[in-house]
């Protein structure tokens, strides 16, 4: 972990860092992952692993994360400069960074031990992890989740059930949102647990969703045995770990997602260019989906900042929430309504397509947005409730 | 600036904007604006957010605006405080007035003497051109706002022409604080809104207790909240240049109107009948803004130049500008 020389210039200057980056995604070393869409995501993924593997031997994807966890220092600016940069090369940033950017930072901080030993083999592509938290009982009502954690001896007996879990088809290992409490305990009985996805007991389940793609999974654990020192944070500490780790979520993903989303825009924008002449309605729709883009980078940098200041985020992150849903079907529905039936039809629009369907679910995970505008009206608003 | 200073300035600047029919510009001479201003462009924001949340009439703009575009014209030329012509509507941030003809709108009643600034539309691009008001047909202009006191001005352009090439940077000064006195009257407009809602019962509960009510009006604090993150971000770091400068305020404007539209649309809609009559504010807030919306081009004129500019950005190879960087 050591043999890479840090170059304290690139930690404390994030321009030269930019910079840095910048000029070695230009070298043909990163051609092979320009512009490639993979309809298979557990294809995609297993490929873009050897991104990561790239961007980690080059010492460059390894800022953003303290030394003592595998980074080189920094802090979470240096992951959007590398999600800008990517994207400026026309490489779209990787499954395992937008699991990276929220499952980083809480368990260096909730678990630095197991961090030093787990998180380098995240940042150099050997493994990537799933967020367990959703149930098919426990959607917008996380609080209610019932997959239990029951403590024996030195271990954790799992069982019970996680869905719409990203990536976990291929992941290695899975954060997950256990009960430790009381069935009526709420958010105050929940523990979070690092597990093994090889371990006896754990299957995975794809699942499709609309585009046929399968990015999410459902996953069962009977009877898995967890030694009780994958524990991320203290036992009943679970939910604020998974509070810490939302505010990346709103944050770091949420620049990611604008960088991915302004390189389609490009995309688009030069699809429609054809003629290049000025077309008011097609301006107007393009025009639109500039200025949604423009406002949640607007937004999202002083969130990041933020949190770059060791600040916490409060409940006016979930405008950052909103704006990144409005934005992604922005972006989506402009490609359907522009390109019309070359969104309908061809294998060339096949990506466009896949990404559109993904795009509904963009206002229903993380917090639907109807949870969102409650907690903005409860909170920020601080609307009487009777 | 920091919170302390901030929360200092916007107390002054709420007392300045209280005194009803007070002398404004004469008030912010005495506060020293001028200086806060040189010392941070920002403060500007600060400014044209309690303008818009007072509902000031004054015509400040003119006062943002006219120093840059006098500071290349021979000096004197201008005579006293002067006016700024705008362009009549309906041309984006275009000149209205071209070498045949000038029209074009005032902010204020010119006094006596006083000479029009005016964007002209050449060939080679915007020049400028100055004469005295009383050559024009100057008559007070109708709108949807009557509280605006704007004069629409008619007439021929005089043939004498001047450097126009600070006009891209003045409508860039505009378009930020226009944005952020829009942002400023949306603010207002939401704050009557979460007034009424939360003590007006029906049902034996406030309406703001129903979930459509409060989903409404957190979308409409949303909508703020990007435009004004979006304005601040639209000051740069200083190294802009001056065609993404304008590019930013051009977006600032156009996201601070379509915020205005959303709060609006909510707030007149939860205030229910009681919003929509003369005894209620609201309408003073949905009016001032959408008519501040249509000066130097309307969120949609901008919307549809922006996403011009985008396309000729890529169909040339060139970057798209995000304004923005951590």
């Amino acid at each position: 972990m050591t043999d890479v020389n840090v170059d304290d210039h690139l930690v404390t200057d994030l321009d030269a860092y930019r910079a840095a980056v910048r000029e070695f995604l230009a070298a043909p070393t990163v051609d092979q992952w320009r512009g490639t869409y993979l309809d298979d995501d557990a294809d995609e993924m297993r490929f873009t692993a050897g991104l990561m593997r790239v961007l980690y031997d080059a010492g460059l994807g390894r800022y953003g994360m303290p030394p003592a966890v595998g980074g080189l220092g920094g802090d979470v600016r240096h992951w959007a400069v590398l999600f800008d940069e990517l994207a400026r090369a026309g490489i779209t940033p990787t499954g395992q960074h937008s699991l990276l950017v929220t499952l980083a930072y809480p368990l260096a901080k909730f678990a630095p031990r197991l961090a030093a030993v787990y998180l380098p083999e995240f940042l150099s592509g050997d493994g990537w992890w799933g967020q367990g938290f959703s149930e098919s009982e426990a959607g917008s009502d996380l609080a209610a989740l019932r997959c239990r954690a029951t403590r024996d001896g030195d271990e954790y007996v799992i069982s019970g059930h996680k869905v719409w879990t990203s990536h976990a088809e291929t992941a290695n290992r899975i954060f997950l949102l256990a009960r430790t409490g009381t069935p009526e305990s709420r958010h105050r009985g929940l523990s979070m647990i690092l597990v093994d996805v090889d371990a006896p007991g754990v299957t995975v389940r794809p699942i499709r969703l609309a585009s046929g793609r399968a990015e999410l999974a459902e996953c069962f654990f009977d009877d898995v045995r967890v030694p009780a020192g994958r524990l991320i944070g203290a036992d009943g500490e679970g939910w604020a770990v998974a509070m810490y780790l939302l505010q990346y979520e709103r944050a770091a993903w949420a620049w990611l997602r604008a960088a991915v989303l302004l390189q389609r825009l490009r995309t688009l924008a030069g699809l429609l260019s054809d003629g290049a002449a000025a077309v008011p309605a097609v301006d107007e729709v393009v025009g639109t989906v500039y200025l949604d883009l423009l406002s949640l980078r607007a937004r999202s940098v002083d969130t990041v900042r933020r949190l770059a200041a060791g600040q916490t985020v409060g409940p006016e992150a979930s405008a950052d929430k909103l704006l990144l849903g409005a934005c992604e079907q922005s972006v989506y529905d402009a490609a359907r309504s522009l390109l019309g039936p070359r969104f309908l039809f061809g294998d060339a629009s096949r990506q466009w397509r896949e990404e559109w369907w993904y795009s509904r679910t963009t206002t229903i995970y993380g917090g639907s947005a109807e949870v969102q505008r409650g907690i903005i009206a409860d909170r920020v608003l601080k609307l009487p409730k009777d | 600036m920091n919170t302390e200073e901030t929360d200092l300035l916007t107390g002054s600047l709420r007392s300045v904007f209280a005194g009803a029919g007070a002398d404004v510009p004469r008030q912010l001479r005495e506060l020293g604006w001028d200086d806060v201003a040189a010392a941070d462009p920002a403060a500007t924001t600060l400014l044209f957010t309690e303008k818009g949340r007072a509902l000031s009439a004054a015509a400040l703009l003119d006062d943002a605006v006219l120093p840059l575009l006098t500071a290349e014209l021979p000096a004197g030329l201008l005579g006293g405080a002067g006016l700024v012509c705008y362009p009549y509507p309906g041309a984006g941030t275009r000149p209205s007035s071209t070498p045949l003809g000038t029209t074009g709108i005032l902010l204020r009643r010119p006094a006596p003497g006083e000479c029009l600034l005016i964007p002209v539309a050449d060939a080679g691009g915007v020049s400028l051109a100055v004469a005295a008001a009383a050559e024009f047909t100057v008559t007070p202009l109708p709108s949807l706002n009557p509280e605006a006191g704007w004069y629409a001005v008619a007439g021929p352009t005089p043939a004498a022409r001047y450097d126009g090439s600070a006009w891209e940077a003045a409508v860039a000064a505009a378009h930020r604080a226009l944005a952020a006195e829009i942002i400023g009257i949306a603010e207002r407009a939401l704050g009557l809104a979460v007034e009424h809602t939360s003590t007006r019962r029906q049902f034996n509960a406030p309406i703001a207790a129903f979930q459509a009510v409060r989903h409404r009006l957190a979308d409409a604090y949303v909508a703020i909240a990007a435009a004004r993150a979006l304005l601040a971000a639209s000051f740069g770091d200083g190294s802009q240049s001056p065609a993404v400068a304008a590019i930013a305020a051009a977006a600032a404007k156009a996201k601070a109107g379509r915020a205005h539209q959303t709060v609006s649309a909510s707030a007149v809609q939860v205030c229910g009948a009681m919003g929509a009559t003369l005894e209620h504010p609201l309408h003073r807030y949905v009016n001032a803004g959408a008519v501040l919306d249509g000066l130097l081009g309307s969120s949609a004129e901008l919307t549809v130049e922006l996403g011009a500019m985008v396309r000729a950005t890529v169909a040339s190879g060139g970057e798209i500008p995000l304004l923005v960087e951590v």
